[in-house]
């Protein structure tokens, strides 16, 4: 009987650790919270190190890492009891983060050194420094093509880098202010939200050509894909909306009001619900897409800044 | 068409590092949000906000207004320095404006950029305007000197929108 409730313990430990939670970092309230999106509550928030801004989350080594562009550093916590285990300082303005699902390894812009950083996720050590164009934020990778894109916000382009060698593939003229982008492997597709020109550029990572310019709606901000590669949804800060585009057409098929300023987006891990950070309401919107409306708003810790899928 | 990234080393960074100083954005935005309550309708409150020439006529921190075209006014300060704004957006149903800093001016304001939303609101007694916005410090570095940090900001943007919003209410109320 008891080998038998030690086993079972054994058993749950890994998944400590819900498929359903959402991580939420708030960069004036110096929190990190759990969103349990089964139960659409906020299952815990707790105090990390000043000013987190991302997060990535590599859940086949249970590490959560959080940027802290003002301190120059990135801390790394465990993705089961939320410890810290590691900080790494990196000097600059570590901002967004992806991880290599291939290799371990993990890019970082730095915002004002003008470069990527390589960390090593197994020995947690910055290992080598790319430079970039400048004022580098969002970044993506296709880690089965082994290319890595920058958003250079202050050089209005991104840039195509080989995630395994130091190459520079390509530069690639976008929208002004380009600020996230995101990856949609179905179709190769790169889609880069440019803040200031509230533009939208879409691009084709084989052929490196600029395809097409969309208008999203006023400063758009975050930007994700659907796994099925069929949407990609963008938030759009000054309009107070989240936007759904048939990634075949290219057209709005949906436009849905947020809370104000939204900041980031994700899916829910049935593809049913869209999650926004709203930065200047604190709160999160949690959105039916089916229905095409909002139908709860969570409050969150202040200065709410982005969001990622704990599965 | 390969070209090889250029590598830095760890010495090159400082170099690096000494050599940037402000950017035109940077990671920590900050906010503004004041309200007010004019003894006035909402049209007649709109009337006066949707004005974007006009800041200078009601506005007390405000010398004068140049339009450089439709959309783009340049203001200058009674403290002295002009900034310039962009209108983004003048939204007749919702009665709302919304405009960003185009050129900076840090010594007239201490800030590197913002995005500002002014809307008016039927109220139980007349209309309320809200004063909201996104902005970031004068110097985006990591260690701003006391007259650009975020506290800088915050001060210079807060008390510019509360005294922006009681010269409004004064001019709504004579």
């Amino acid at each position: 009987m008891l080998t038998k409730t030690l086993i079972y313990c054994v058993a749950l430990l890994p998944s400590m650790v819900m498929a359903d939670d959402f991580y939420i970092t708030s960069q004036a309230g110096n929190q990190l919270s759990v969103f349990d999106s089964q139960t659409t509550e906020i299952r815990d928030s707790f105090d990390v190190s000043a000013a987190p801004v991302m997060i990535a989350i590599d859940k086949p080594d249970n590490a959560i890492y959080l940027s802290h562009p003002e301190q120059g550093k990135i801390s790394v916590l465990d993705l089961n009891s939320h410890e810290l285990i590691s900080e790494i300082r990196t000097g600059g303005q570590p901002f967004a983060m992806v991880i290599d699902s291939q290799k371990s390894q993990m890019f970082v812009t730095d915002w004002s050194r003008n470069t990527v950083l390589v960390i090593n996720t197994t020995s947690k050590q910055l290992v080598d420094l790319l430079a970039v164009g400048e004022s580098p934020a969002g970044i993506a990778i296709d880690a089965v093509g082994r290319k890595v894109f920058v958003a250079n916000r202050e050089s209005n382009n991104v840039m195509v880098l080989d995630a395994d060698t130091p190459d520079l593939h390509a530069t690639i003229e976008t929208g002004e202010r380009p600020y996230a982008v995101a990856f949609n492997p179905h179709n190769g597709h790169l889609y880069v939200a440019c803040v200031h020109d509230d533009s939208l550029t879409v691009i084709d990572s084989k052929s490196y050509k600029k395809i097409a310019d969309l208008k999203p709606g006023r400063a758009p901000y975050g930007v994700t894909v659907s796994d099925d590669g069929k949407q990609f949804y963008v938030v759009n800060q000054n309009d107070n909306t989240l936007v759904e585009f048939d990634a075949k057409s290219l057209a709005i098929s949906k436009t849905i009001r947020t809370d104000k300023m939204p900041e980031s987006v994700v899916l829910s891990n049935d593809q049913q619900h869209a999650y926004v950070t709203n930065w200047f309401s604190n709160s999160l919107s949690i959105i039916d897409l089916q229905q095409a409306k909002q139908i709860q708003s969570i409050p969150l810790k202040d200065g709410p800044r982005s969001i990622s899928s704990a599965q | 068409m390969n070209t090889i990234i250029k590598k830095l080393s760890l010495a090159g960074l400082s170099l690096v590092f000494m050599s940037s100083s402000v950017f035109a954005h940077g990671p920590t935005p900050q906010r503004v949000d004041e309200q007010i309550i004019i003894d006035a309708d909402v049209a007649t409150v709109w009337q006066q906000v949707m004005a974007f020439d006009q800041l200078d006529k009601w506005h007390p921190a405000v010398e004068s207004i140049t339009m450089q075209d439709d959309s783009t006014r340049i203001v200058k300060l009674k403290s002295g320095g002009e900034i310039t704004e962009s209108l983004d957006e003048s939204d007749a149903e919702r009665h709302y404006i919304g405009y960003r800093l185009l050129t900076e001016n840090v010594e007239a304001m201490p800030v590197s950029f913002y995005t500002i939303g002014i809307e008016v609101e039927a109220a139980d007694k007349g209309s309320q305007v809200i004063w909201s916005g996104r902005f970031y410090r004068a110097d985006t570095g990591n260690f701003p000197p006391e007259n650009l940090n975020d506290e800088a900001a915050v001060k210079a943007m807060t008390e510019f929108a509360t005294s922006g919003l009681e010269g409004l209410k004064a001019s709504l109320e004579k």
